[in-house]
């Protein structure tokens, strides 16, 4: 589903701060993987994400999503392939704009938007019923301006709006760790039901070890840049966080700091 | 009309304040989408809103179709609002200073349409004036819907010209800004006008659902500025008169109805906010030439409009704040 070939990214490049976020990555996502990716901070994973989804545009490489190459299109172009979920819970949705407005502007990504009007009541229907089948009370407020929902709510919209219409990749950076405990588990739950259920292709950013063994099918872990782990099934079954650990010393020869790794 | 109204201006002026108001109302339109919807501080307004009133200036001097200067009008006021967007989003020239360097721009070809004097319409119908600095201006400009004129809209209505004029014009005007507000209205709730709105609130999410915030700013940018230049059209209309420096702190005057039209209609939806710009833009009609009125005792004069402006727009400004401080506060 997704394909990255030699993937270089600098930032800066040829001044003298230059960064070389992305060095050299190759990387095979069937469809229907869900991975979670982990990494110290600075490694790259944002990066990686960005570069998916066109925020950035690689210097070296090619990406192919769906069997299309989409390395020169501009985030705009390839949206209709990609849904995502930002860190920031301000960032998915427009305030200003009703429930239903956001998810009307959803329904048609990577679409060509018209003189139709956005909101139709065939429209408010189905959106209710979505809100419904989630359970998180929003169902009754579709005309509600979305700056006055909290922050789990505005993530949990986000990621419906994400998938309401299917994305053939879905790309979650740290979509979470913004959140109060409850919140974010009621959005991991969501995540993990909406992910499930659409059999969808996806990429998750975590800070949290315990979680990115928990959830998905495969875990990559970047440093500097690069892919060190590339664990699934079978190895990846029964892994512990100290297993994960331990896997991340052996292959970089070196002991990490635990705060480095921000345990949870 | 009350006994009150009736002592602080005539009827006539009454109306005369209403149908500027009404022109006025694509102006202000405009200015609330870039500053209000888009969140783009647009200047432009200065350039296309005179650009607009050339185009009705040429239009009724050469007696072509009046109603055909509408929708030139509106397209090259676009045209010049999706000139600023080009420069601000393809060439990143700060959005500001983009919307001064088109308005500068057309100042020169302002010039063109209307030169340095006043194109006006003759006091007196058929005496054309001379016009200083402007060859090709040699005939007095008639007003747009003069064909109205001797359209009655009351039984014993029509004793006084310049009022039956007058409130054919307002009543005109008054359509085209119910129009306007409408269409606005309607287009706001599109798909597309939507992805618009998004676009002032969250750039990235818009591109994430799919469409290029640089498009929807030229758009966006474009349609403030039709209507503005659409106003200057119609302004043409109101007053029989177009000169190059009509737009000159316009961008304060419809800020000044956007926020006033917000203090009286405090709007919770796009809805009320639309109908805030069509009352904003009365009232400060209203309070301009009650101002100019019954200031001209105490020995003011009709060019010390600038100041009175600008103590208006400051007073509007400030009306949130001194809201705040005099009412209790209120409950979200
Ligand atoms: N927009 C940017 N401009 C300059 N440097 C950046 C930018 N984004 C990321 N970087 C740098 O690239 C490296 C990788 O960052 P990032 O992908 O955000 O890491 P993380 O794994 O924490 O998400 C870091 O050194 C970061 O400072
Ligand atoms: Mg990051």
């Amino acid at each position: 589903m997704i394909q990255l070939r030699g993937i270089h990214k600098f930032f800066h490049r040829g001044e003298g701060h230059e960064v070389h976020a992305l060095r050299g990555i190759d990387l095979d996502i069937g469809t229907g993987e869900f991975v979670t990716v982990i990494g110290t901070n600075g490694a790259g994973k944002s990066t990686l994400l960005n570069t998916i989804a066109g925020v950035y545009a690689p210097e070296e490489g090619t990406i192919a999503i769906a069997g299309r190459d989409v390395t020169r299109q501009q985030e705009h172009q390839r949206a209709g392939l990609i849904g995502r979920v930002f860190q920031n819970p301000l960032d998915g949705t427009a305030g200003s704009l009703t429930i239903e407005q956001n998810m009307a502007l959803a329904l048609r990504r990577g679409q060509r938007r018209g003189f139709g009007w956005g909101v139709t009541r065939e429209r408010r229907e189905r959106f209710r019923e979505v809100l419904q089948s989630l359970g998180l009370g929003l169902e009754d407020r579709l005309q509600a301006p979305v700056r006055l929902l909290s922050g789990g709510q505005r993530q949990a919209l986000t990621l419906l709006m994400a998938t309401l219409q299917r994305p053939q990749v879905l790309l979650l950076d740290e979509h979470t760790a913004a959140l109060d405990p409850g919140a974010a588990a009621q959005v991991e739950h969501l995540t993990r039901q909406l992910i499930d259920e659409n059999k969808l292709t996806a990429l998750m950013v975590t800070h949290n070890m315990q979680q990115a063994l928990s959830l998905g099918t495969r875990t990559l872990m970047l440093h500097g840049g690069q892919v060190i782990l590339d664990l699934r099934s079978p190895q990846r079954d029964g892994l512990t966080v100290q297993d994960l650990i331990a896997h991340f010393a052996r292959t970089r020869k070196e002991v990490l700091a635990d705060d480095e790794l921000m345990l949870t | 009309m009350p006994q009150a109204l009736a002592d602080l201006l005539t009827s006539t002026q009454w109306l005369g304040a209403i149908a500027a108001g009404l022109c006025y109302v694509g102006a202000v339109l405009g200015v609330f989408i870039t500053f209000r919807v888009l969140s783009f501080p647009d200047l432009t307004i200065e350039g296309s809103f005179p650009l607009g009133a050339g185009v009705a200036a040429i239009f009724l001097i050469n007696d072509w179709s009046q109603w055909l200067a509408l929708p030139i009008a509106f397209a090259l006021g676009g045209l010049a609002g999706a000139a600023t967007a080009w420069l601000a989003t393809r060439l990143k020239i700060n959005g500001l200073l983009a919307s001064i360097i088109v308005a500068l721009g057309l100042y020169s070809i302002n010039l063109r349409l209307l030169g340095l004097g006043t194109v006006d319409r003759a006091p007196t119908a058929n005496l054309p004036i001379p016009i200083s600095g402007a060859p090709s201006v040699e005939r007095a400009v008639q007003p747009l819907f003069t064909g109205l004129k001797g359209v009655c809209l009351a039984e014993g209505s029509c004793i006084n010209d310049a009022y039956i004029n007058y409130s054919a014009q307002a009543l005109i005007f008054l359509l085209f800004a119910i129009g306007l507000v409408a269409a606005l209205y309607w287009f706001l709730n599109t798909e597309l006008g939507l992805a618009l709105r998004a676009t002032g609130d969250n750039e990235q999410m818009v591109r994430a659902q799919g469409l290029s915030a640089n498009t929807l700013k030229m758009i966006g940018l474009g349609i403030s500025n039709g209507l503005i230049a659409l106003s200057g059209a119609l302004i043409v209309a109101r007053f029989g008169y177009a000169e190059v420096n009509l737009g000159r702190g316009l961008i304060i005057t419809g800020l000044a109805a956007v926020i006033i039209g917000e203090v009286v209609i405090s709007p919770r939806t796009l809805r009320t906010a639309l109908i805030g710009v069509l009352v904003g833009s009365l009232l400060y009609r209203m309070f301009i030439t009650l101002a100019l009125n019954n200031t001209r005792s105490i020995g003011l004069q009709e060019t010390d409009l600038q100041l009175l402006t600008a103590c208006i727009v400051v007073l509007a400004l400030a009306l949130p704040q001194l809201r705040r401080l005099v009412l209790p506060r209120r409950g979200v």
